[in-house]
């Protein structure tokens, strides 16, 4: 009988013979009966559980000896068999268990069920209504029970909250001593650890991951060179080959599968990829000898390598560029593999992304980023909604994102530029120009300006985008902008619709951008007006991009190389290649070699007296090299800031507490010092003699002191100046190669690490009020000096920048300002480095590349002392007159009277000679009379003001977060708070002093009037 | 046909029965048809060995992609028959059949997988991790009870979920759990709901399929723990009403939420109540509430004050909750097995611990760096302190809701069922003395009142 039916049980009030009764006294018992057998069940299904846990056959004793036995003499075959027997025993046995245990769970699951319905029907026949009595007034349950529940439901708030609590506590990580806090992780392939952040969005460039920029820019690692632009500095190659002579031919090797990629070199390495329709491999070359090093395919999955894709004989299998990061090569094919093989030739990584819908076959070469490998990978039609753009974890394969394009098939490759702080990758296919954040891949701007099959690639120069194409134009294109910016005129700045290039990617320099039409069409525009300057024609056919070697183009025809020296108004041929056979692809330079792919070889071009340089060649130091060393006044970056160290409390010269050495400089002189690894270099001068002197660091001995020879005309009289500025003001610079050194005379010079003078030369006597005091900077290879005199109008001012390897003039741009005596400091802003001067009155800013002005700003006044300083983008200049002013950087042109980029002035306690000190969130300033200002560097809000009995000429200097005043009468520390500044060390050096400290690690160098002082801990 | 609805035909009522008959006959051929498909190769070769029987290799099933089907359309023909029992033929005896159906056919037969509560992480997942592919039979599992739920109540609940079938059954001697005990354990479902899904999103586990109590049973198999785990389960199930639906089901808090809005709902009486008290205590599951008495206009004032007050605490107690849940997110995050796998490689490396693990000596022979695996799980602490967050959140509205709810008096003059509470299991019918008229068992209500008098 069911418990549960529509039938309503009634209750039973006769006993005896109710048949209810009997059935419900039948449940009760089997259910006891149910429930005894099921405990009895499980009983034994447990003991059987415990049994097989506790005893595995395999591990008791005898089982092991037996095992033993056999293996110490297998030919014993007794004892084999033995083994066999027991083996077979122990399945059956393991097998007999298993039926038990499921016998006795289906035993159990009836039990169970014989129970439940028993149980069911007995509670259903012993069912009654209930019996509510009369209820007399109604009581209210809900207050008292939602008050209760209220309580409970805050015990388990509290009781959660609590949970969290003690989980976070009891269950610590022990990852937390990784975060970027300590910045301490482990080097792949190494045991030691380096400092360096683990978190990815905020790892710079650093050892482990990806190349740094000086290394990108020493190697050739995607087409077109390092920036995807077909530029590359003068380099001393040769202007004719020709392959059946060997003039100019270093080597020449067979390639042995075909494609229409170029090669991309890494050091003494280049690769190329090859393909046909079967196979897919990347090449490796040595690039001295020309010897093929391994070939390796990369293998592909069986969809994509079932049938090969349809491609036109002139894209081929391979067309798309490889791309290196030093680490790795990574190689695309017409199939849509990928793949990436290290440096021996063995493939890291590999997959598909599918067979490409292209109707030419697909040719987008590869561009890099960081850690990423970037792909374009553009198919069918807009509706087909097939393209994507994607970036891969170049160590891996793995996709980090990818985003979907509106657009049809295109054959350009994509590049990635920085601007704004923001890496941006640009594309162009039909019909947009888009540029995606490399960061997420989101879409920061569209163009709709090309149309059709869209070949050539993107370039940039500054700020300037170039794109063109067949159909419908070229189009200058000004970085910046959001959204789609077709219409925004503030943006496409100019367009041109001559002689338009169908394959061939354009060169753009900033004065010129030069397009090649397949049909050998040479054109040049102006590069801010867009204006077609002229042409020239060749009979040859072209599908390889042009490249410009510092003021040469070379064209790579069908037929053969033309190497052009374009001008204003014409191109004239300077010399031209013979490869002998046919070349689609375009050259790979550096190391003083070019390497260029014809249809069966590989090239090597160079001139053959001279051995290509095997490791990067670039000549000047790392970011990382110049961070570590004190190369210029006022530090690496002439902030006066230097990381926390630990230095003596105080010091005492007379003492000698604190003063590790203190060594008499023999020539006096204003200049700071500067330090490299274990020397340090001062200058100094008289009336008669200009010197650079090399100390040790380690005890302070004067290693050499070198004269710097003028010439009769500089050396004739001694140049006018005050005895508080010297004949010797201006602090040296040193790149680690050489010193250079310059002094109130206009003579400058090169001196290298063993005091032999490299070159010297004279800028002519400057016209100076007090002496000429600006100290030297360097920018990469170059030597970068302020070089102001006169008034104005006297037109005599200028900034120079010198080849620092010989002292060639690179560029002298003429200034229209006064004699001032600040030094200048190169910053790099939105991937332009650019040289930061001050003087009377303006402030402006050069491209540190050519020297042209980016931008200047009328905010000084009268003799300006002291020096700028940068922190983030914001740029703090000062003097007396009239104010201090901070400024954003990223102007153009004029911006005095831009709100947008003068953030703030401020006019009070302004300093007459010492340069600021900027930090992110304060700005110090110190004027000569010994009062120190603090202000908000957001706001220029006055914060404190701290006053000293001293006079200061020697700029301030933060090292970790205490300030350094070198007074003329001793040195104060003070730690500056929130506000005030609280002295907590103090030095005397027993002589005046007013030149800035150099701190290297550890140590604290400072000029005094007569002596070097070492300052440290033993 | 005295006593029954207007409308209610005898023929609706045959209807739904062969309707129910065929279903079932149906299914049981479905599942006595033979599995199609040969034997599956050995994958590798085997070496022969005279003289030595090797046994026989057994190769498992491939999970059919047709019978996924058939679960849905199983599913939505007994959600059907569910909601046609519960709210338009009230037959107990149909909801109580297709109740044990549901536990051979989605618990035994289809071994608890696919099912509906699990089918959260599935969809967490795939919202968490779009690379991650979801089969429709799953999103259906998900969303058709939740759908059925909004037009005809939990009815999902009554008879069509496996594990609320075996708790419906093992019911026998219910107490009644004091309504403020049943309340705040009643939110510990939404807990476990926001960590199910936080573990889910994140790739971390499906923690509702690893701690369901009652997978090993239907699987016949399992680890002990589970198997006592359920044991458990099913033995404080025979005194309080389905534990696990009412205080621990995800799926279930899900439920709840959408029954609060349903369109139609299973009620007690089929017509009007008549507050006979007959069904008081009939509901194990504590879903019956009698009706309200009139406040006082102090008691009024009282909570309407402390209304007030628990509404501008509230954003207190949501800011503590999600800064708790930011605290959760590491602990949470070790879980993850990268995560795991990082803090054990961390520890050796510190020397913290002395050997090594089987996945630790894994990961050393992959030649993977350290600091990648480290700065992967940096990059996984920082999504579960996100995720946590969000966790935080979740739990600061179920508590500030549940707060504000105790505190808002809803009046009522009748026996009713709660709409979040009651599973539709159609227990109270039966102590409905409308019912029992309706069915044509008595003449009249005061017959049955009568008849518990004496």
């Amino acid at each position: 009988m069911s418990q549960d039916t529509d039938q309503p049980e009634l209750p039973q009030t006769a006993e005896g013979a109710d048949p209810t009764l009997v059935w419900y006294r039948a449940a009760v018992r089997s259910a006891w009966v149910a429930a005894v057998f099921l405990l009895i069940v499980c009983g034994l299904l447990l003991v059987d559980y415990r049994t097989r846990l506790d005893k595995d056959p395999l591990n008791t004793d005898a089982y092991r000896e037996m095992r033993a036995s056999v293996v110490a003499d297998p030919s014993d075959m007794e004892a084999r068999e033995a083994l066999r027997d027991a083996d077979v025993r122990l399945r059956q046995n393991y097998f007999r268990q298993r039926r038990f245990a499921l016998v006795g769970t289906w035993l159990a699951v009836a039990g169970w069920v014989v129970l439940v319905v028993s149980v069911k029907a007995a509670v259903t026949l012993h069912r009654r209504l209930p019996a509510p009595g009369p209820v007399d007034a109604p009581v209210d349950r809900d207050t008292p029970q939602a008050a209760m529940a209220r309580w409970a439901v805050v015990c388990l708030g509290v009781g959660l909250v609590a949970g969290a609590v003690w989980l976070n506590r009891s269950l610590p990580t022990e990852l937390a001593s990784l975060t970027p806090a300590s910045n301490r992780s482990e080097v792949p392939g190494t045991t030691g650890m380096i400092d360096e952040p683990l978190h990815p969005e905020a790892a710079p460039t650093t050892l482990s991951g990806w190349p740094t920029p000086e290394e990108l820019a020493a190697n050739w690692p995607r087409f077109r060179g390092p920036e995807g632009s077909g530029v590359v500095p003068a380099m001393n190659l040769p202007t004719s080959w020709d392959v059946e002579s060997g003039e100019g031919i270093l080597w020449k090797t067979p390639v042995p599968l075909p494609g229409n990629s170029s090669p991309v070199v890494w050091e003494n390495l280049a690769f190329l990829t090859g393909a046909d329709e079967n196979e897919r491999v990347v090449m490796c070359f040595d690039t001295l000898e020309g010897k093929l090093l391994w070939q390796t395919e990369i293998p592909g999955t069986p969809e994509s390598t079932e049938e090969p894709p349809e491609v036109m004989e002139d894209t081929g299998f391979a067309a798309p560029t490889a791309a290196t990061d030093g680490r790795r090569v990574y190689a695309m094919f017409a199939n849509g593999d990928v793949g990436a093989v290290d440096f021996d030739g063995k493939v890291v990584w590999s997959k598909s992304l599918g067979i490409p819908k292209n109707s030419y076959g697909h040719a987008a070469s590869l561009a890099m980023w960081q850690d990423r490998l970037i792909i374009q990978f553009d198919q069918g039609a807009p509706k087909d909604k097939l393209s994507r753009l994607i970036a891969l974890e170049a160590a891996t394969g793995k996709e980090i994102w990818a985003v979907p394009r509106d657009v049809a098939n295109s054959w350009p490759s994509p590049i990635v530029v920085e601007h704004d702080g923001v890496a941006q990758i640009i594309t162009c296919s039909d019909p947009f120009v888009i540029a995606n954040k490399v960061e997420d891949g989101s879409e920061l701007w569209r163009c709709k300006c090309l149309r059709q099959d869209v070949g050539p690639s993107p370039v940039v120069v500054g700020d300037l985008l170039i794109v063109a194409n067949e159909y419908p134009q070229m189009t200058a294109i000004r970085l910046g902008g959001k959204g789609d910016i077709t219409d925004n005129e503030d943006l496409v700045l100019w367009i041109a619709e001559d002689s338009l290039p169908d394959t061939c990617s354009p060169i753009a320099t900033t004065d010129h951008v030069y397009i090649v039409a397949s049909y050998g069409l040479l054109t040049c525009f102006d590069a801010k007006a867009g204006e077609l300057l002229w042409e020239w024609e060749s009979d040859d056919m072209y599908s390889s991009s042009p490249t410009l070697v510092g003021d040469l183009l070379y064209l790579f025809g069908l037929e053969g190389c033309q190497i052009l020296k374009p001008g204003e108004e014409d191109a004239e041929v300077v010399g031209n290649g013979n490869l002998g056979e046919e070349c689609v692809t375009c050259p790979a330079i550096c190391h003083g070699r070019m390497l260029v792919r014809g249809r069966q070889h590989l090239f090597c071009i160079g001139n053959p007296g001279e051995p290509a340089q095997a490791a990067p060649a670039a000549d000047w130091p790392t970011a990382e090299e110049l961070a570590a060393n004190w190369p210029r006044f006022r530090g690496p970056a002439g902030a006066g800031i230097a990381p926390a160290m630990d230095l003596p409390s105080t010091w005492d010269a007379e003492s000698g507490e604190g003063v590790l050495w203190k060594t008499p400089v023999p020539m006096p002189g204003n200049s700071s010092a500067i330090v490299w690894n274990d020397r340090l270099f001062l200058t100094g001068a008289d009336e008669q003699h200009r010197v650079v002197m090399g100390f040790d660091t380690t005890g302070g001995e004067l290693l050499w002191q070198t004269e710097i020879p003028g010439t009769p005309e500089s050396t004739a009289k001694p140049p006018e100046v005050m005895e508080d500025t010297g004949f010797a003001a201006p602090t040296a610079a040193t790149d680690g190669r050489r010193v250079y050194a310059m002094f109130a005379n206009g003579d400058v010079g090169a001196v290298d690490f063993d005091g032999k003078v490299v070159w010297s030369k004279s800028l002519g006597m400057p016209k100076n009020s007090y002496g000429h005091a600006s100290s030297l900077t360097t920018w990469h290879d170059r030597l970068i000096l302020q070089f102001d005199q006169g008034a104005p109008k006297d037109k005599l001012s200028r900034l120079i920048a010198l080849d620092g390897a010989t002292g060639k003039e690179v560029w002298s741009i003429p200034r229209d300002v006064a004699n001032s005596w600040p030094s200048p400091i190169v910053v790099d802003h939105d991937g332009v480095s650019q040289i930061i001067t001050c003087s009377d009155p303006f402030v402006i800013a050069y491209n540190a590349e050519d020297g042209a002005e980016l931008w200047r700003c009328k905010c000084l006044r009268q003799d300006v002392g002291p020096s700028p300083v940068v922190v983030g983008d914001v740029l703090i200049v000062a003097n007396e007159y009239p104010q201090m002013t901070a400024i954003r950087l990223g102007g153009k042109g004029d911006i005095t009277e831009s709100e947008e980029f003068v953030l703030w002035a401020a006019e009070d306690s302004l300093p007459d000679t010492c340069t600021p000190l900027a930090t992110a969130e304060h700005v110090f300033l110190l004027a000569s009379y010994g009062l120190l200002t603090c202000f908000d560097t957001k706001s220029g809000e006055l914060v404190w003001e701290w006053e000293s009995d001293d006079m200061y000429s020697s700029s301030p200097t933060l090292v970790g977060d205490l300030i350094y005043l070198f007074g003329l009468e001793g040195c104060q520390v003070l730690k500056p708070g929130e506000e005030g500044a609280e002295v907590v060390a103090q030095g005397a050096l027993g002589e005046e002093c007013v030149t800035c400290p150099a701190l290297h690690k550890g140590r604290l160098f400072i000029r005094g009037k007569e002596h070097l002082f070492c300052i440290g801990k033993k | 046909m005295k006593g029954r609805l207007p409308g209610m035909s005898s023929r609706w009522s045959r209807a739904g029965r062969l309707l129910a008959v065929a279903f079932v006959v149906g299914l049981t051929l479905l599942t006595a048809m033979p599995a199609c498909g040969g034997e599956p190769a050995d994958l590798l070769s085997r070496p022969v060995i005279e003289g030595y029987p090797l046994p026989t290799n057994e190769f498992p099933q491939a999970r059919s992609v047709l019978m996924e089907y058939v679960d849905v359309v199983v599913l939505v023909v007994a959600l059907s028959l569910a909601s046609y029992f519960a709210l338009r033929s009230r037959s107990r005896r149909g909801l109580f059949v297709l109740t044990l159906f549901s536990l051979v056919w989605f618990g035994f037969v289809r071994k608890g997988c696919v099912c509906s509560i699990g089918s959260i992480q599935n969809v967490a997942l795939a919202l968490g991790d779009p690379s991650y592919g979801i089969s429709l039979a799953i999103v259906a599992f998900f969303v058709l009870p939740l759908g059925f739920t909004l037009f005809f109540g939990r009815t999902f609940c009554s008879s069509v979920c496996p594990l609320g079938a075996v708790q419906e059954l093992v019911t026998l001697q219910p107490v009644k759990v004091p309504g403020w005990l049943d309340r705040t354990l009643g939110l510990i479902p939404y807990v476990y709901l926001g960590a199910a899904v936080v573990f889910a999103a994140t790739g971390t586990a499906f923690v509702i399929c690893e701690y369901d109590p009652f997978v090993a049973f239907f699987r016949l198999s399992g680890s002990a723990n589970m198997l006592i785990l359920g044991a458990c389960f099913l033995v404080i199930g025979y005194y309080v009403g389905r534990p696990y639906c009412r205080y621990l089901c995800p799926y279930g808090a899900l439920l709840k939420l959408a029954a609060k809005v349903s369109r139609w709902r299973l009620r007690i009486p089929p017509e009007e109540c008549i507050n006979c008290r007959l069904c008081e205590d009939a509901c194990p599951y504590g879903a019956i509430q009698p009706p309200t008495v009139e406040q006082s206009e102090k008691d009024r004032r009282a909570a309407r004050t402390r209304a007030l007050v628990l509404f501008a605490a509230a954003p207190v107690v949501f800011a503590v909750c999600v800064w708790a849940g930011g605290k959760m997110g590491i602990p949470m995050s070790r879980l993850h097995p990268e995560v795991a796998l990082a803090e054990r490689v961390r520890q050796e490396e510190t020397e913290a611990v002395e050997g090594t693990t089987d996945a630790s000596d894994a990961f050393y022979n992959t030649g993977r760096p350290r600091q990648e695996l480290y700065a992967s799980a940096l990059s996984l602490h920082d999504r579960f302190t996100t995720a946590g967050y969000w966790l935080g959140a979740w739990v600061g509205l179920v508590l500030v809701v549940k707060l504000v709810h105790t505190s808002i008096r809803r009046r009522r003059v009748e026996f009713t069922a709660d709409r979040g509470n009651c599973v539709s299991c159609g227990r109270c019918f039966w102590y409905c003395p409308a019912e029992q008229v309706r069915l044509g068992l008595i003449e009249g209500v005061e017959e049955a009142i009568e008849i518990r008098r004496k």
